[in-house]
C-alpha cells in the first residue's frame, strides 16, 4: 500500500475513534464539578392561539422581556428566542427535531406536537432530583405525564370566564337558566361555538369524560354523553333565543363584544387583555362561567408548557432548565400576571383579590376546569374531531342529542378498543 | 421563525451562525453527521481498491475518453461500477447505521436525509451515463457541466444547508430595497439561478430536439433550426415573465429600472439595441433561416448561424465566416435563393458551326441536360437557338437545379459533356473566323488573305 493510502487510512480510523467516544443519549447532567453557567440555548414559543396582530406583538414583547432580564441575571447565558405561529405547519419543525436540531426548549400549548414529539423520542423526560414538583399546581402538571413520566414543566394555564361591560350589567347570572332570562330581557349573550369551545358546559350536568380506566364513558351506562345531551339540548334551545347568539368566529364575537353589541361573552383568558385595552380596564369584567348549584362549569383547562430537548447536550439542558425555572418562579409568574391575565403554574403566587379581580375569577374557575393528562391525548384528538362534526349536525337538527352522544361514545371507544 | 421582513444586519447573520454552533454543540448531531463522513470516507477507499482491481482484469471498458463517439454498452457498465460504487456503499452503510441508531431510540435524522442525497446523487450518477450511451461523449460532457452538475450541486447545497439553516427564513432576509421593494436572498438566488438554467437548458434541449429530428427529416432542416431558435427565444421570454411573476417582482420597480436604463440603453446601445430588435424581427418573419443561399455585399454567402444579434454566414468563394449584424438585413439589398424554394436556373450559351442542322443540336443539348443527375427533371431544361453568331450558330441551354451552391460544378459537367457529345456526332464548335481584304494603293489587283484567329 502506498504512502498516500496509508495516510488516509489513518485518518478514517481516527476519524471512527473520534465519532465513537462521543456517547449518545447521555442524558445525565453530571454535578460532579459545578461548572459555570455559561452557553447559548435556542428556544422557540408557539403563539397562542386565536390572538391578533396587537395581542401578538404583545405577547411577543413579553417573552423577549423576561428572556432579557434572565440575560441580566446570567450574562453568560445567550439565549436565541425565535417565535412560530400555531397555524403554521409543524412538520418543517418536527423534521428538525427529529434530527436532533430544534430547539433546547420548547414553548407550546399544543398537546397534539407533544405527544407526536415523545413519540418520536425527541423529548426528555425530567427526573425528580431536576424539578421541583411541589411548587407547581397539580392540575398544571397533569397535561406534562405520560406513561408515568414528566416531560416538561408549566408555564401558565388558561380558561374561560364570563366577561361581561360593566356599564350595561346590572345583576350578573350565576346559572344557565338566569343566563337565558337575562338574554330574553334584552341582554346578549355570545358563545364561541364548537365541541370543545362549549366544552365547559358539559360539567354542568355533572358529567365526567373518563372512567377510572380511561375509557370514555359509554352512552347506555355513563353520565358524561348523557350529560352532553342534555347540555346540547340546552344549546339548541339557547340558540333559539333571539338575543343569544352561537358563532364559530372568534373575531367576531370579540368585535361585537367591544363595540357593546354583546354583553357577555364566554371569553377564554387570552381575550382579556384585548378587551381591557378596547374598554378600558374600569368597564371590563369577568366571572364564573354559568352553571347549576352545586355543579359548575367545567372549561379545558390549556397548559402553556415547556418541553425540553432530548438532543440538547448536558450543558444545553442544564441552561434549559435554568430558564425554565426562571420564568417559572414566583417573582416572575407574578410579574407575567400582572401583565397578562394567565392563571400562574406557581402556585405560590399570590395576589391581591381586590385589586386584580379577573385574576382572582380566572383562578376561581380553574378550580372547577378539567385538565386532560397526555395519556388522553390522542383520546382527546379523536373526541374533538368526531364531536365537531356531531356538534354541528345536532345544532343543524340533523340528529337528535342522544344519538348524536351515543354515536360519538361508541366512535372513540370503538378507536381504541383494546389499546 | 415568524416570517417578518427585515433587512440583513449583521446581528442576523451572527444569529445564524450562533444557532449552527447550538445544533454541532449536541453529541446527538455530532454522532450522525462523524458517523456520515466517516463511512463516505470508507467507502470511497473500498470503491478505490475495487476499481483498481476492475481496471486490472477489464482494462478494455475501463478507459473513458471525451469524444464524438458514444459509450459502449459494456463501457456504460464500467462506468456505473465507477461512479455508483462510492454511493452504493456509502447508502448500504449508512442504511444500516441508521437502523441501528432507530432501534436504540437514538436521533437519526440527519441520517436519513444524507440517505436521500445519496439516493438522488445514485440517480443522479445512473441518468448521466444513460446519457452517454445514447450522446457522443463529448456532448453529454458539455451538458453535464453547463447544466446537470450546477443543478445537482445547487440541489445538493440547498440539502446541505437546510440541515443546519432554517432556510425559508433565511431566504426572507432582505438584503436591500429596491425602489422600496424588497429584495431577499430567495428572489436574488432564484432569479440568478432561473435565470442561468432557463437559458442554458434551453438552449440544450433546442440542441437535443434538433439533433433528433435532423435524423429524420431531411428536408426543411433549415427551418425546422429557426423555428427551434425561434420557440428558444420564446421559452426565454416567457421564463423570464414567469420568473419575474412568481418573484413578483413589482411592476413599478420594472417600470422604473427599464424606463430609467432605456434613456441609457437608447444612447449608449442603440446598436446593439437595433441589431437586436432586427434579429427577433428576422427570425419572426422568417425571412432569413440558417441553410439560406444568399447574396449580400456582392458575396454568395451560406448562413450558417441566425443569432440574436448577428448572423453569421460562410463566403462561397472563399469558404471564409462573415459575422453580419443583423441591422444589414434591414439596410441592404440581399438576394436570396432560397427563400420561397431553393430552385436555381442557370443557362449554358454555347455555339455550333453553320454546318450543323440546329434541332440536331438542340437534341444533343437536351440529351445532355437529361442526362445529368443533378439537373432536374421538372422543370424540364430547354434549349434555344438564340441567334446566328460571326462564325456559329448560338444555342442556350436553360436548367433548373435544387441547390444554388452547387451551381458551377453542374455547368462545368454540362460543358464537358456537350464537347464530348458534339465531339460524339461530328459537330464543330468553330472558332471565330475573320475574311481580311488587304487592298493595295493599285485598285486593279486587290491582294487577298485568307487567315483564322
Amino acid at each position: 500500500m502506498s504512502n498516500y493510502w496509508r495516510k488516509i487510512g489513518l485518518g478514517l480510523v481516527t476519524l471512527l475513534l473520534t465519532t465513537s467516544c462521543i456517547v449518545q443519549g447521555d442524558r445525565k447532567i453530571t454535578n460532579q464539578q459545578p461548572q459555570p453557567l455559561q452557553g447559548e440555548i435556542l428556544v422557540w414559543a408557539e403563539m397562542p392561539f386565536q390572538l391578533t396582530e396587537a395581542q401578538s406583538i404583545k405577547y411577543q414583547k413579553l417573552l423577549q422581556n423576561d428572556i432579557e432580564e434572565f440575560s441580566q441575571l446570567y450574562p453568560q447565558i445567550q439565549v436565541l428566542l425565535e417565535f412560530f405561529p400555531s397555524g403554521q405547519s409543524w412538520e418543517p419543525f418536527e423534521l428538525q427535531v427529529k434530527r436532533g436540531a430544534g430547539p433546547d426548549l420548547l414553548m407550546t400549548s399544543s398537546t397534539i406536537k407533544t405527544l407526536k414529539l415523545i413519540k418520536i423520542g425527541a423529548l426528555r423526560s425530567l427526573e425528580e432530583s431536576e424539578v421541583e414538583e411541589s411548587r407547581f399546581r397539580s392540575e398544571g402538571l397533569k397535561p406534562l405525564r405520560y406513561q408515568g413520566k414528566l416531560y416538561g414543566l408549566p408555564m401558565s394555564l388558561r380558561t374561560k370566564v364570563l366577561c361581561y361591560n360593566k356599564d350595561h350589567v346590572k345583576e350578573l347570572p350565576r346559572t344557565l337558566a338566569e343566563l337565558i332570562e337575562q338574554a330574553r330581557e334584552g341582554y346578549s349573550v355570545g358563545v364561541h361555538s364548537g365541541f370543545s369551545e362549549t366544552f365547559w358546559g358539559i360539567g354542568v350536568s355533572g358529567s365526567q369524560l373518563f372512567d377510572a380506566r380511561g375509557r370514555l364513558i359509554l352512552a347506555e351506562e355513563g353520565v358524561w354523553a348523557k350529560g352532553w345531551a342534555k347540555w346540547m339540548k340546552w344549546l339548541k334551545k339557547a340558540d333559539n333565543e333571539p338575543n343569544f347568539i352561537l358563532s364559530k368566529n372568534p373575531e367576531v364575537l370579540q368585535q361585537a363584544f367591544v363595540e357593546g353589541k354583546i354583553t357577555y361573552l364566554i371569553c377564554p383568558s387570552d381575550w382579556i387583555l384585548y378587551f381591557s385595552e378596547a374598554l378600558g380596564k374600569d368597564k371590563l369584567g369577568a366571572t364564573l362561567l354559568p352553571g347549576e348549584t352545586n355543579q359548575p362549569a367545567s372549561p379545558i383547562l390549556w397548559t402553556a408548557i415547556l418541553l425540553f430537548n432530548q438532543a440538547s447536550s448536558p450543558n444545553q439542558t442544564r441552561l434549559a432548565l435554568k430558564l425554565a425555572d426562571f420564568l417559572t418562579n414566583v417573582e416572575q409568574q407574578t410579574q407575567a400576571e400582572i401583565e397578562v391575565p394567565i392563571i400562574p403554574s406557581n402556585k405560590n403566587v399570590t395576589l391581591n383579590q381586590e385589586l386584580f379581580p379577573i385574576r382572582a375569577t380566572l383562578i376561581d374557575q380553574a378550580q372547577s376546569g378539567v385538565a386532560f393528562s397526555l395519556d388522553d391525548g390522542e383520546k382527546l384528538t379523536v373526541l374533538k374531531s368526531y364531536g365537531d362534526i356531531l356538534y354541528r349536525k345536532v345544532l343543524a337538527g340533523d340528529i337528535p342529542p342522544d344519538e348524536a352522544a351515543a354515536q360519538l361514545t361508541q366512535i372513540v371507544n370503538r378507536q381504541f378498543e383494546g389499546k | 421563525m415568524m416570517a417578518e421582513l427585515k433587512i440583513l444586519n449583521l446581528n442576523d447573520l451572527w444569529s445564524e451562525l450562533v444557532k449552527v454552533g447550538i445544533v454541532l454543540e449536541r453529541p446527538a448531531v455530532q454522532i450522525q453527521m462523524l458517523s456520515m463522513i466517516g463511512l463516505i470516507l470508507l467507502a470511497w477507499l473500498i470503491s478505490k481498491w475495487i476499481w483498481i482491481h476492475f481496471r486490472q482484469s477489464f482494462s478494455k471498458v475501463s478507459q473513458f475518453e471525451a469524444g464524438e463517439s458514444k459509450l459502449s454498452w459494456q463501457q456504460c457498465g464500467a462506468a456505473l461500477v465507477h461512479d455508483l460504487l462510492t454511493p452504493t456503499l456509502s447508502l448500504i452503510g449508512i442504511s444500516l447505521l441508521r437502523s441501528w441508531f432507530e432501534q436504540e431510540g437514538w436521533f437519526a435524522g440527519y441520517l436519513s436525509e444524507g440517505i436521500k442525497l445519496l439516493w438522488l446523487y445514485w440517480f443522479y450518477v445512473v441518468f448521466v451515463i444513460f446519457l452517454y450511451a445514447l450522446l457522443p461523449a463529448n456532448t453529454v460532457e458539455r451538458y453535464s457541466y453547463r447544466f446537470f452538475i450546477p443543478l445537482f450541486c445547487l440541489f445538493a447545497i440547498g440539502r446541505i444547508l437546510s440541515w443546519v439553516f432554517y432556510l425559508p427564513e433565511l431566504s426572507q432576509v432582505t438584503l436591500i430595497n429596491l425602489f422600496g421593494e424588497p429584495v431577499n436572498l430567495k428572489m436574488i438566488v432564484i432569479s440568478i439561478a432561473g435565470l442561468y438554467f432557463l437559458i442554458v437548458g434551453t438552449s440544450m434541449a433546442e440542441q437535443f430536439l434538433f439533433a433528433i429530428f435532423l435524423g429524420r427529416t431531411d428536408q426543411e432542416a433549415d427551418a425546422l433550426q429557426a423555428s427551434a431558435l425561434i420557440c428558444r427565444y420564446f421559452i426565454i421570454g416567457l421564463g423570464i415573465v414567469l420568473l419575474f411573476g412568481y418573484l413578483n417582482v413589482s411592476p413599478n420597480a420594472l417600470a422604473a429600472i427599464t424606463g430609467g436604463l432605456s434613456v441609457g440603453i437608447g444612447f449608449g446601445l442603440k446598436e446593439v439595441i437595433g441589431n437586436f430588435v432586427s434579429g427577433i424581427w428576422l427570425l419572426f418573419e422568417g425571412a432569413l433561416k440558417p441553410g439560406d443561399v444568399i447574396n449580400i455585399e456582392g458575396k454568395m454567402s451560406k448562413v450558417t448561424k441566425l443569432g440574436i444579434r448577428a448572423t453569421t454566414v460562410q463566403v462561397i468563394k472563399d469558404n471564409s465566416e462573415e459575422i453580419i449584424p443583423n441591422q444589414t438585413f434591414f439596410t441592404q439589398n440581399v438576394s436570396t435563393f432560397t427563400g420561397s424554394n431553393r430552385l436555381v436556373r442557370r443557362s449554358l450559351i454555347v455555339g455550333a458551326s453553320y454546318q450543323c442542322s440546329p434541332e440536331k443540336v438542340i437534341e444533343i443539348i437536351l440529351q445532355v441536360a437529361h442526362k445529368h443527375p443533378k439537373v432536374l427533371q421538372y422543370p424540364t431544361p430547354m434549349a434555344f437557338a438564340i441567334g446566328f453568331g460571326d462564325s456559329s450558330i448560338d444555342f442556350e441551354l436553360r436548367f433548373w437545379l435544387d441547390d444554388p451552391l452547387i451551381a458551377m460544378s453542374v455547368t462545368s459537367d454540362l460543358v464537358c459533356e456537350i464537347w464530348q457529345a458534339f465531339a460524339d456526332n461530328n459537330i464543330e464548335i468553330p472558332y471565330p473566323q475573320r475574311d481580311l481584304h488587304l487592298r493595295s494603293d493599285d485598285k486593279s489587283s486587290p491582294i487577298e488573305i485568307n487567315g483564322q484567329f
